[in-house]
Order: C-alpha cells, then sequence, then structure tokens
C-alpha cells in the first residue's frame, strides 16, 4: 500500500528501486515473485539485445538466457549499490559477448519459446529493423568495434543511460566509462569515415 | 565527419523499439513450467498449433520416405564444401570473396538457429556483380537464400521450409512423361550424375506432396502453399540417397 503512495505521488513509469528490493526479495523465497520483475523487464532486455545486435533470432535467444540466468541466480543477487535491472543488463551484456562461441542449437529451450521465422509476427519485425537505415548503419559499424567500446556506447547512445549507471551495469568505475566512451566514439568515427572514403571510391 | 558530427548522430539516432509477444508470452510460460511461475491463461490456438506440430511430427517419423528423405552423409558435406571453395572462391569481391562469404554466412548466429541443430549442409555462393555474393543454404528441410555485400553485411532474403505430406488418395501417380521428365531432370543433375557415374541405380520415382512454406523477407510477404514434386530414390552400395524433383520448375533439392 505504501508503496503504490510513493508511485502516485513521484509518478514514476519505471518500478522504483524499494519496490524492486521488496519483488527481489519475494522472487528469492518464491518463485512466483519473479514473475513481476519479467513482466518490468522484459521489453527493456529484449530491446537492449535486439538493439545491439540487430538480430532478432539471437535477441530472443540472449533474451531467453538472461532471464533464465537470472531466475537460477536470483537467490545469489545481492544489493551492492546497483539495482536488479542493471544486473540484468550486465547478464544481457556478458551474453551478448559470448553469443558467437556457442550455437543456440546447444539449449534446447532456446529454440521451444522462440517465435517462428514463418510468422507475421517475425517477417513484420524484420521488415521493421531494414526500414531504419541510419541506425543500421551505424549499429553496423559499432559492430565492428571491440566489445568493451560497444557496449559503453550502445549503452549510452541506444538506451540513454547515465555515465553512473553504465558503470553500474559494467562494474567499472565511471572514469573509466568515460575514457572508453571517449575512444570508442573516435575508433567509430574512423570506421565510418574509412567506409565514407570506400563508397566514394 | 567530425567527433562533434557523431556524437549528434547517435543523439538523435531513432533505434529500433519492437518485441516479440509470442516470445515474451512462451517464455513466461517456459520459466513457470521450470520454476513454477505463476501461469498466464494459455492462448489455445498456439496450444493447438503445438499439439499439432507434436503429432504431425511423430507421425511423419514414421514414414520410410521421410526416413530416407532425410538420411545424410558425410560425403555430402565433401560435396558441398568442394562447391563452395573449388568452384566458387577464386571469385573476389572488394575484399570479400566467395569462400569467406559463404564461412560469413554458416557462422551467422541467425542463420545458425534457423538450420536443424545437425546434419548435412549444401552451401553454394554465388558473384551477383554489383559488390553482392549470393548465399544458399540447405540443411534437411530448411533452405536459406541471404546476400553479403563487400563490407561482409549478411541480409537474409528468403527462409524456406519443405515439409513433405502424406501421399494423397485418389492420386493415380505419375504418368509415363511424367515420370520420363523427371527422370531425365533427375539426370541432368550433377548431384545425381555424380551418384550413377559411381555406380548407383535409380531404385524409386513416386509421387510426394510437400508443404512449402516461404518467408520472403524482400517482397515482405509469406506464403504456404501444396507442392506435387516427384522423389527419385538413388541406391547404392553406400546406402540410400534421395531427390525432390519440381517438374514444373525444373528444380532439383538434394535431401
Amino acid at each position: 500500500m505504501q508503496l503504490s503512495v510513493t508511485l502516485k505521488r513521484y509518478n514514476i513509469n519505471h518500478m522504483e528501486i524499494g519496490q524492486e528490493q521488496i519483488l527481489v526479495a519475494r522472487a528469492k523465497a518464491e518463485p512466483q515473485a519473479f514473475a513481476e520483475l519479467y513482466e518490468e523487464y522484459y521489453s527493456r532486455i529484449f530491446g537492449y539485445v535486439l538493439r545491439r545486435t540487430a538480430n532478432l533470432q539471437l535477441s530472443q535467444d540472449i533474451t531467453s538466457e538472461v532471464f533464465f540466468k537470472a531466475l537460477k541466480g536470483v537467490g545469489r543477487f545481492n544489493w551492492r549499490g546497483i539495482p536488479f535491472s542493471s544486473w540484468l543488463y550486465c547478464i544481457a551484456a556478458h551474453e551478448i559477448a559470448n553469443s558467437y562461441r556457442h550455437t543456440a542449437g546447444d539449449n534446447k529451450y532456446l529454440q521451444e519459446v522462440r517465435t517462428s521465422p514463418f510468422s507475421q509476427e517475425y517477417l513484420n519485425a524484420e521488415l521493421e529493423l531494414r526500414k531504419n537505415e541510419e541506425y543500421r548503419t551505424l549499429q553496423e559499424a559499432i559492430s565492428r568495434l571491440p566489445p568493451k567500446y560497444q557496449e559503453v556506447i550502445a549503452l549510452k547512445y541506444f538506451e540513454d543511460k547515465e555515465i553512473k549507471e553504465i558503470a553500474g551495469i559494467l562494474s567499472k568505475p565511471e572514469g573509466t566509462v568515460k575514457s572508453l566512451l571517449h575512444r570508442g566514439i573516435e575508433k567509430l568515427r574512423n570506421i565510418l569515415t574509412q567506409d565514407e572514403r570506400q563508397g566514394e571510391k | 565527419m567530425n567527433t562533434e558530427e557523431l556524437v549528434t548522430r547517435l543523439e538523435h539516432i531513432n533505434v529500433p523499439r519492437m518485441e516479440f509477444a509470442s516470445h515474451r508470452q512462451q517464455l513466461k510460460q517456459y520459466l513457470a513450467e521450470t520454476n513454477r511461475l505463476p501461469q498466464q491463461p494459455v492462448n489455445i490456438t498456439e496450444l493447438l498449433r503445438s499439439k499439432m506440430r507434436h503429432l504431425t511430427g511423430s507421425l511423419i517419423a514414421h514414414q520410410p520416405v521421410w526416413k530416407i528423405l532425410f538420411i545424410s552423409s558425410a560425403a555430402w558435406i565433401a560435396i558441398a564444401v568442394i562447391i563452395a571453395f573449388v568452384f566458387f572462391a577464386p571469385v573476389s569481391n572488394k575484399g570479400i570473396n566467395a569462400a569467406m562469404a559463404a564461412n560469413l554466412a554458416l557462422s551467422n548466429p541467425q542463420i545458425k538457429a534457423m538450420l536443424p541443430a545437425d546434419g548435412a549442409t549444401t552451401v553454394t555462393a554465388t558473384d551477383i556483380g554489383n559488390h553482392k555474393i549470393a548465399i544458399f543454404i540447405q540443411r534437411h528441410s530448411v533452405y536459406i537464400n541471404a546476400e553479403v555485400d563487400a563490407k561482409g553485411v549478411l541480409q537474409i532474403k528468403k527462409i524456406t521450409h519443405i515439409t513433405p505430406l502424406f501421399p494423397q488418395q485418389g492420386d493415380s501417380g505419375l504418368t509415363a512423361e511424367e515420370n520420363e521428365q523427371a527422370l531425365s531432370l533427375a539426370k541432368a543433375d550433377a548431384r545425381v550424375q555424380a551418384l550413377l557415374d559411381g555406380g548407383a541405380n535409380i531404385s524409386r520415382v513416386e509421387v510426394l506432396y510437400c508443404n512449402v512454406v516461404t518467408n520472403n523477407i524482400d517482397m515482405g510477404k509469406i506464403t504456404n502453399i501444396k507442392e506435387r514434386l516427384v522423389f527419385v530414390q538413388l541406391w547404392s552400395e553406400q546406402g540410400e540417397k534421395g531427390f525432390l524433383v519440381n517438374l514444373e520448375t525444373g528444380v532439383i533439392i538434394g535431401m
């Protein structure tokens, strides 16, 4: 009851830390509470993975893996100043980095929950993704950067995260994040400039 | 472009915001089943579809033709690799050649996820000009057409799934002309020719109905049609090999 009053007073859309803490504590004791965390964060995690990979199939598999791992590991989750959502982003970032090392064929459950590539929903999503030419050009160039730069650029510009939050997600000091962001932007600029020159030729 | 311009570009980028409602629901259901999360009301259509998939799968598994169709051998992997590398590798395409494009396609996670977990894979890569290489991949009943550009960016164009159906009641089988046409088309295929030259015999020619589902991403269209194909089986001491012949298009599909 107290929680809903807080939410109304501040008119906050996303779950507050206090509410999140209560849910996480409940999820540790009873898995049913995890469903609420899942409903709250599914869109954000799927969106983050999709914007990082621009790959519909991979995004589904990684999102499945993130929530599967989160469900199994919620009992071990400890509050260290970072919210539960940052922990999910952290798992997602690891899974994206590992995604090219293993195939989804190893995990049968991933195949079971995937949207069929022969469904209208899949086709619509694929067409929607291809419409956004500007994003695709930048995402493609970002994907050629080392993962440490990809992470910070995507979290900053695709997810609109503050430096402090990125530092929490990646477990890195804020100064390191700023420096990675600066160097990453420079490297990205070089790639794009090189591509432009090649295109002109 | 300077750094400020790039930062402005990144700050104003319109990123995709979408999700799969079906994936969200099915993953939740899966997590619920594995860890007793509260169940959502089950979508009856999805449930029936899923049951039908299982039923169809188990019935098909008892059909000898189906089994024959999916018997694969290491030899076909070798042939596919030879075709991809020997015939297409020398083609250069502004930094990426056909062999590189084929490898890129095979290691693409989206393609990997769409292909059945194991089995012989046929890959062909063809330079289609305009700094693009067309890729065709087949494993079991899944066929993928894709394109790789000079930068190595892969785009899936078409995904096709072919499922053999039961023989249709009242089908009179092949006419003599159709039988002859199917044999002549099959014998003109290099793979069939290689098997015949190696001592194989044609042991069966019969009508096989197939369900062909195509997601043509380029055209933004999904089609689901039933096709009447001819199944040509070859037998040799090394085992049996099946091919599907489309009498209308002349296309031969090796299984």
